[in-house]
């Protein structure tokens, strides 16, 4: 909150330097009874099972916190309500935001907090006197301000998340502009190998180390088209063509664009007539993803395994791998756009991947697993989904 | 004059040297094929040559590969085409069918796809079809 917009909601709710009196001289009678008001605090919030959920560390936190309550209250009642007071319970505010406490315990906090400084004011000043009347409102005052304060700084942060999402936009339309400029590029570069081979065939020209540039050639354009249709289909949104399909289907078709050294094994079980209802082309796309993710984990050699089952009222399909596995400091971020721990990773493939799940109202996960690293992906069942999408 | 000439395709391609390769790939396959690197020159093109098979870049300096063939069958030209595109979104694969294009591949080019289709178009005119919707 700008000083400007503090000096307007003060004005706002009535607020003025008098009514910073008031709650001083307030708060010798508050003082006393502190405790207790703050013990019902944190008793209400244990109370509540999702309240309750965001303190995670248990009692000596919320002995820690009780104190800190206390801070806070000394400091609403005494002042002086100045902009460094703004900042302090700014400050307080998006400590919230930081542990994603859901903004409408806010209400519920502070009018917990009103309802006993109202009480205190009722029995502790004389009944009807113009103090008792004057201390009421500055206490209503203050507590509006401070849930003024306290809810701008969840408006601020998702104004932040506006602005990231909004550059993101911009670099995601630029780079999908760059990956369309560079297809004519790889089309001439595709072309003319495919023009070499052919020449070399004619020559009956057989020599291994030609090959094996050609193949090298060859590869790095085919992973420049794969980057490039990545960022494209990450820029344009397709919508969802449904269809109830063969997962078998789904996979062989992927593993024909899979290219993997001859000592990676990749083992398919896929139960016979398994369907799930889904868009073939894009789970396609998301599946070659993750098995090539799997691909390039490996050290050259070892084993990947693509299963899929019934899961709940989902259909499943885990891309498995005996490699190192996702560190455990990663695993919170490998979804993210452009987060990328591959020296030649763009970041791309797995928020695709993702994305592409969850426009199916399903998921990708990371699964633990024993040894390297087992992703998930879940379509939900026709019945499941239609029954979603009636409710 | 009897036996068989190589079938003709027309290159409609911006991109030079890219429009070169495609050339000389058909070329190497057995085809006659001429470049022309605009919607424009297509259509001229066409007034003084017969082609078996158009095959179009979407997006060229004039008039676009899908005006192009609009512009063609106005003129009465039942060359079948196909249309080559970068960014061959569902909208335009749908117009491209509208127009009566053969197919939409997408670029980089995967040749034995291209290859298949312009054969596809061979059988069904051999067949004497017309030419219909592309082969599944
Ligand atoms: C009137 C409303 C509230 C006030 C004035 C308030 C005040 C405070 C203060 C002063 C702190 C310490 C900030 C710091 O570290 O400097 C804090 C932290 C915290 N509050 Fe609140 N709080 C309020 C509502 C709530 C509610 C409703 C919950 C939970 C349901 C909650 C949960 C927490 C937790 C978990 C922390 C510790 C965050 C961390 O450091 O990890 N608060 N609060």
């Amino acid at each position: 909150m700008t000083p400007h917009q503090y000096a307007s909601i003060r004005a706002y709710v009535g607020f003025t330097d008098e009514s910073t009196e008031v709650l001083r001289s307030f708060h010798p009678l508050v003082a006393p009874k502190a405790r207790a008001i703050i013990d019902d605090f944190y008793a209400a919030i244990e109370a509540h099972p999702d309240a309750r959920a965001a303190i995670t560390g248990g009692a000596a936190q919320i002995a820690r916190l009780k104190t800190t309550l206390l801070g806070w209250l000394d400091s609403l009642l005494l002042g002086p309500h100045d902009l460094a007071y703004l900042e302090a319970h700014s400050r307080i505010g998006r400590v919230h935001v930081r542990i994603s406490l859901p903004q409408e315990f806010m209400f519920t906090a502070i009018n917990r907090i009103r309802k006993h400084l109202n009480d205190i004011a009722l029995r502790s000043l004389p009944l009807g006197s113009p103090e008792q009347a004057a201390t009421k409102t500055a206490v209503n005052q203050v507590l509006d301000l401070e849930l003024a304060i306290m809810l701008d700084t969840f408006r601020e942060d998702l104004v932040d998340k506006m602005r990231a999402r909004e550059r993101l936009a911009t670099i995601g339309e630029l780079s999908a502009t760059i990956a369309h400029e560079l297809r004519n590029p790889l089309g001439t570069l595709g072309s003319s190998l495919f023009l070499l081979r052919k020449r070399l065939e004619t020559l009956q020209v057989s020599d291994p180390l030609l090959d094996k540039h050609h193949a090298r050639i060859a590869h790095q354009v085919q992973e420049c088209v794969t980057m490039t249709t990545n960022l494209l289909d990450l820029a344009r949104e397709k919508p969802l063509t449904r269809r109830a399909t063969f997962v078998a289907e789904v996979v062989d078709e992927t593993m024909r664009q899979i290219i993997a050294p001859q000592d990676i094994h990749i083992h398919l079980n896929i139960p016979v007539g398994l369907q799930l209802y889904g868009d073939p082309d894009q789970l396609r796309h998301a599946l070659a993803n993750l098995i090539r993710n799997a691909v390039e984990a490996l050290p050259g050699k070892g084993n990947i395994e693509v299963s899929a089952g019934h899961l709940n009222e989902s259909i499943h399909i885990d891309v498995s791998d005996d490699g190192p596995g996702v560190p455990p400091e990663l695993q919170r971020r490998i979804f993210d756009l452009l987060f990328t721990s591959k020296a030649s990773g763009t970041g791309l493939g797995l928020a695709l991947a993702r994305r592409v799940c969850e426009a199916h109202g399903g998921t990708l996960s990371l699964e633990p697993s024993p040894v390297g690293a087992r992703f998930r992906i879940t379509i939900p069942e026709p019945a499941a989904d239609a029954q979603r999408s009636v409710v | 004059m009897g036996s068989r000439a190589p079938r003709r395709v027309l290159v409609v391609e911006d991109n030079e040297e890219l429009a070169e390769n495609i050339t000389e790939i058909f070329l190497g396959g057995g085809y006659d094929s001429r470049m022309v690197h605009s919607g424009e020159a297509a259509l001229q093109c066409m007034q003084t040559e017969r082609f078996d098979t158009m095959v179009t870049d979407l997006r060229l300096p004039g008039i676009s590969g899908l005006d192009l063939i609009v512009a063609m069958r106005a003129k009465g030209t039942r060359t079948p085409a196909i249309v080559i595109s970068a960014f061959a979104d569902d909208a335009t694969v749908k117009r491209a069918g509208v127009v009566g294009a053969l197919d939409v591949l997408p670029k980089p080019l995967d040749f034995d796809r291209l290859f298949a289709l312009v054969e596809s178009v061979e059988r069904v005119e051999l067949g004497s079809r017309a030419p219909g919707s592309s082969p599944p």
